[in-house]
């Protein structure tokens, strides 16, 4: 390759690239890029993923029942779950925009030494910056109350200069 | 959006155009080489496959790779990326496999494919498939590069993971069945190595049977694990373009530790068979000493990994200002700390120091974890001069990670036993209806979490046995008990007596493990040698108390009633994954008015603010107000109680009653062997009528009583009894916690003697990081720091129901511990051997707090 054939592949290569990278960005990506500021997105085949189990948001019922997951009959809507989503949504207040409760299974289990039926339920909430957040629970399978709760994600926020989220009331100390 | 469709068409041309061109422009290059800026691979073609599923990656951080000259916002990444192309998947698309062969009695290996799941953004759904050249080379700073990357990282630390078990199982179960063992010998067969269920019950314990990684996700700064959906999250930062948190490997790492530490807590729920419905976890919604605990494992992780004992240097140093040494030659650290005894990170000293800003305390699980992650790292350097590791290929780090990550599996796996059994039979957990761990297998989460909660002092009591009997008696004698013990003291962390290691079973005390299991040998208790308390100052849990109210710095609970900020807690608690049950109708923060005193009708915020008497700094206090044995059940139809006289507040005078019924074990048992609740229930197996059911004779009873004005003299009883005599026509469904579900018959945990004030369920427990001497926690942590806040763990919430009347008198019992406790965990009898479980079900372990308060209108 001579002096000027790499100095024109220096000035063109740049260009080509990019131009390479714009052609990889599909239209729904260059939507996404647009919307969350993060680099193009290269496009993918749609090669077949057997293994994927993991359902679009809002459609995780329907998957469980075609993934043939022991559920029960009723279970996939118990009588509870508006009145649950309700409670959740009053706790939530506008902070939650989205709740999503996935019916496991149920089983017997002893609160103290008293018997009940629950339901083992996952619960998947999405904030008003988009964010999202999950957590597992047992309510009463009459009911819907909420029994126990465990799977609390863990956060790591590297960004907090500072801890604390209370601020307390200024008439404590005259602040 | 709209505009963008219509000039489609033409836009479409052009692109055709354009196409043609720079494929004629380019079709001497390889592709290859696109990616590799300023490198070249000199590899053309992946004609003989040798190189499947290979892609360029950065193998560690802009700032590592730049000696610290990267800048966020102003880096390009491909200035990093190797020239050299690496295997990151042997399969199709971005996802990885796992294996792993375990020695007992034989070799058993288990392959698990696609096991991890490397994708993009939370809505994605699809990993990306390999290129047509079978490789992963996308394009520098594409979404796919980073996925790629991620799952390069996250194949790395699976399988230093799965190696480190696999020395772990093999050591442990190469030993004598005489020795008991947490990690147990079924751990294939049930799945649980992974986040793997037990095949027919998957659905009940982990949904996926994957891990799913999400490279951009939409948190600043932030990332994390979600155990409910086996998910990783790691966000970007907002204040620099195209900063990410997947541009640093130790973050990545970090998190995965995260995951793994779930994995491990939870070795022991599951079997062949089947799995207990739920799953441990190492901390809660708060800061705890658990979440400490985690986050320091999270950091050693990411040593084990990068031989650095430094970690997140870009993905939290170079952007936030928050990157942690962990070891004290650190160059961040303040002068006094070295490596000599007097010098190191130890507790509870340093449980507020921020390296970043060490003029200003911090209340921060990441920084309390320093102690945790330090105390490893020296160990790891200890181990591998001790046992004479430092001609190894590698200095012996290696070897001595495996050592410690197998103590760190172990510990992990009886800490979180939710079967509560603690030992195997032969290759299957055992018959006997005896349990060794966490009460039993029906309240084992609620022991696991609040009663008997991991800190410091249990995480390194039983990390010390498993060092005592993994190491010193096996694979390095050299490290002896006295080396072990030295160096927990120099952090601060021998905070226990006993290596509580003689088996007990969790309610009687002559109960051992070899009641169980035949095989395994009696168990002798080992004490610790007080020559080796150098450093650890253990107090008295009597010079814990609430602080006195009427100084400026000095009021004794905190409130907080105003409605927004209920409503933002509330909210917030949900987001942290506790859903708590409100009784809407009868209690809600409409009623809330702010004026920082108690209202009918209020959810309010309640932060005791505790005091420290003693002349030393007390760490990692626990305050419980969920129910307990302090009453004795005087009437099984009312379920109507007297309060145990058991601390000087409560009097017989008030009310109170003492001997029998509330102290002796025999032959009423105090407290209570199982953690039954205040219920009706029908009185035999059979079925019942609403009117035939009766609450239990013996039972845990809510920590609030009333005080009953009789005329002559006034007696604290419970909240059923209050509104029966005191003239309120307070019907059952006016009562808190008659139905939270919106339904019109009373849930069955329905509780009258909860009817007027409650806490509520999972916001009943809170924690306080560090109580300096004569000092309370206000002046300890919020009064020093930067913004004066308190942390949600410091809170609790009650519900006070709309019809208590204003100037009734209520009194909960709560109770306290911490974790430099010298007589919360065990008293001067039975050789100063631990309290078993069931006795942390009464007041012996802990300081009784009484919170007083009066309802305002």
């Amino acid at each position: 390759m001579t002096k000027e054939q790499r100095s024109a592949l220096a000035i063109l290569l740049p260009f080509t690239i990019a131009l390479m990278c714009f052609f990889y960005i599909d239209e729904e990506a260059q939507e996404l890029a647009s919307t969350t500021n993060i680099g193009p997105r290269s496009k993918t085949s749609p090669e077949t993923d057997k293994g994927i189990l993991r359902s679009p948001a809002g459609q995780d019922k329907d998957l469980t029942k075609s993934l043939g997951y022991h559920t029960k009959p009723g279970l996939s809507h118990p009588v509870w779950k508006e009145k649950l989503e309700s409670t959740l949504k009053t706790q939530g207040g506008n902070f939650i925009t989205k709740i999503n409760i996935e019916t496991v299974e149920t089983f017997d289990w002893k609160i103290g030494k008293v018997d009940v039926r629950v339901d083992s339920i996952i619960v998947k909430l999405e904030n008003i910056k988009g964010q999202r957040s999950s957590f597992r629970a047992i309510v009463d399978a009459t009911s819907g109350k909420i029994l126990q709760t465990w799977d609390a994600p863990v956060v790591d926020n590297f960004t907090a200069k500072s801890s604390g989220e209370i601020k307390i009331d200024s008439r404590y100390h005259n602040d | 959006m709209v505009s963008h469709r219509m000039i489609k068409p033409a836009f479409s041309q052009l692109r055709t155009i354009l196409l043609i061109a720079a494929i004629a422009v380019l079709s001497s290059c390889n592709p290859t080489e696109i990616a590799s800026t300023g490198t070249r691979s000199g590899i053309t073609s992946n004609s003989d496959g040798s190189l499947d599923g290979a892609a360029y990656v950065f193998k560690e951080s802009p700032f590592v790779l730049t000696s610290g000259r990267a800048t966020p916002g102003a880096f390009n990444i491909s200035r990093i990326v190797d020239g050299k192309l690496a295997i990151v998947t042997e399969n199709t698309t971005l996802t990885a496999n796992c294996s792993v062969t375990l020695l007992f009695y034989g070799a058993y290996n288990e392959e698990l494919t696609d096991c991890i799941k490397s994708l993009g953004q939370e809505t994605d759904t699809v990993a990306a498939t390999r290129n047509s050249n079978r490789m992963f080379i996308f394009p520098v700073g594409s979404e796919e590069f980073y996925n790629t990357n991620t799952l390069y990282h996250l194949q790395l630390a699976k399988t230093k993971y799965l190696a480190k078990l696999k020395y772990a199982f093999d050591k442990i179960h190469s030993l004598s069945v005489t020795i008991p063992k947490s990690i147990p010998s079924y751990l294939r067969d049930s799945g649980h190595f992974w986040f793997k269920g037990v095949t027919s019950t998957n659905a009940r314990q982990l949904r996926n049977s994957f891990l799913t990684s999400y490279s951009f996700c939409d948190f600043d700064g932030n990332a994390s694990f979600r155990p409910a959906d086996t998910a990783l999250c790691f966000g970007a930062f907002e204040e620099f373009e195209n900063t990410y948190i997947v541009q640093d490997p130790s973050v990545i790492y970090h998190e995965m530790m995260h995951g793994l530490v779930s994995i491990m807590l939870n070795f022991r729920n599951g079997n062949s068979t089947t799995s207990h419905p739920f799953r441990s976890s190492l901390g809660g919604f708060g800061i705890t000493e658990a979440s400490s605990v985690n986050e320091g494992l999270a950091d050693y992780f990411s040593y084990v990994m990068t031989k650095r004992t430094h970690f997140g240097e870009w993905g939290l140093g170079a952007t936030s200002n928050a990157d942690r040494p962990m070891s004290e030659r650190d160059a961040d650290h303040i002068p006094a700390l070295d490596t000599t005894s007097e010098g190191r990170l130890s507790y509870p000293t340093y449980l507020l120091y921020n390296p970043n800003n060490p003029d200003k305390p911090i209340d921060d699980d990441h920084l309390t974890g320093m102690i945790a992650s330090h105390y490893f790292v020296a160990l790891t350097e200890t181990l591998k001069t001790q046992c004479s590791l430092t001609s190894e290929s590698d200095e012996g780090h290696d070897t001595a990670t495996s050592y410690v990550m197998l103590l760190i599996a172990e510990t992990l796996a009886e800490l979180g036993d939710l079967n509560a059994k603690g030992v195997d039979d032969f290759m299957t957990p055992f018959a006997s209806t005896l349990f060794f761990n966490n009460l039993d297998y029906t309240s084992s989460y609620v022991w696991q979490q609040s009663m008997n909660q991991t800190n410091f002092r249990r995480f390194f009591q039983v990390f010390a046995k498993n060092t005592f009997k993994y190491v010193s008696s096996n694979l390095c004698t050299a490290f002896d008990k006295n080396e072990s013990e030295k160096l927990l003291d120099d952090y601060g962390l021998l905070l226990f007596k006993t290596y509580n290691n003689n088996g007990n079973s969790t309610k009687e005390r002559t109960k051992v493990y070899r009641d169980a299991v035949g095989f395994i040998s009696n168990q002798p208790l080992t004490a610790v040698s007080e020559n080796n308390r150098r450093k650890t100052v253990l107090v008295s849990k009597e010079l814990l108390d609430v602080a006195t109210a009427g100084s400026t710095t000095a009021v004794n609970f905190y409130l907080i009633d105003n409605r927004s900020d209920v409503n933002n807690l509330l909210s917030s608690l949900l987001f942290k994954g506790l859903a708590v049950p409100l009784s809407t109708s009868v209690a809600n923060t409409d009623y809330n008015n702010g004026n920082i005193k108690i209202s009918p009708g209020e959810i309010v915020g309640i932060i005791p603010n505790l005091y420290n008497g003693s002349n030393t700094a007390m760490g990692g206090v626990q305050l419980l107000a969920n129910d307990w044995d302090h009453t004795h059940i005087t009437d099984t139809a009312t379920g109507n109680f007297k309060p145990c006289a058991i601390d000087t507040v409560t009097t017989t005078d008030q009310g109170a009653e003492s001997g029998l019924s509330c102290t002796n074990t025999i032959p009423i048992p105090y407290p209570d062997k199982d953690y039954d609740r205040l219920y009706k229930r029908c009185p035999t197996s059979a079925a019942c009528t609403e009117s035939q059911k009766v609450f239990p004779s013996q039972a845990a009873a809510p920590v609030c009583l009333v005080q009953l004005d009789e005329g002559d003299s006034t007696r604290w009883v419970s909240q059923n009894e209050f509104r029966k005599k005191n003239g309120l026509s307070l019907q059952d469904k006016d009562c808190l916690g008659y139905s939270t579900s919106g339904v019109t018959d009373p849930d069955f945990t329905f509780n009258p003697h909860e009817c007027m004030a409650r806490f509520l369920p999972g916001a009943n427990t809170s924690f306080y990081t560090r109580i300096d001497a004569r000092k309370n926690f206000y002046q300890t942590v919020v009064e020093p720091s930067e913004n004066k806040k308190f942390s949600i763990g410091n809170l609790m919430l009650m519900e006070v129901s709309k019809w208590v009347p204003p100037g009734t008198k209520f009194r909960c019992r709560m109770r306290a511990r911490f974790s430099n406790c010298s007589n919360c965990y065990n008293d001067d009898t039975n050789s100063k051997d631990d309290f078993i479980d069931h006795e942390f079900n009464g007041h012996k372990p802990f300081k009784i707090i009484n919170f007083e308060f009066d309802v305002n209108d």
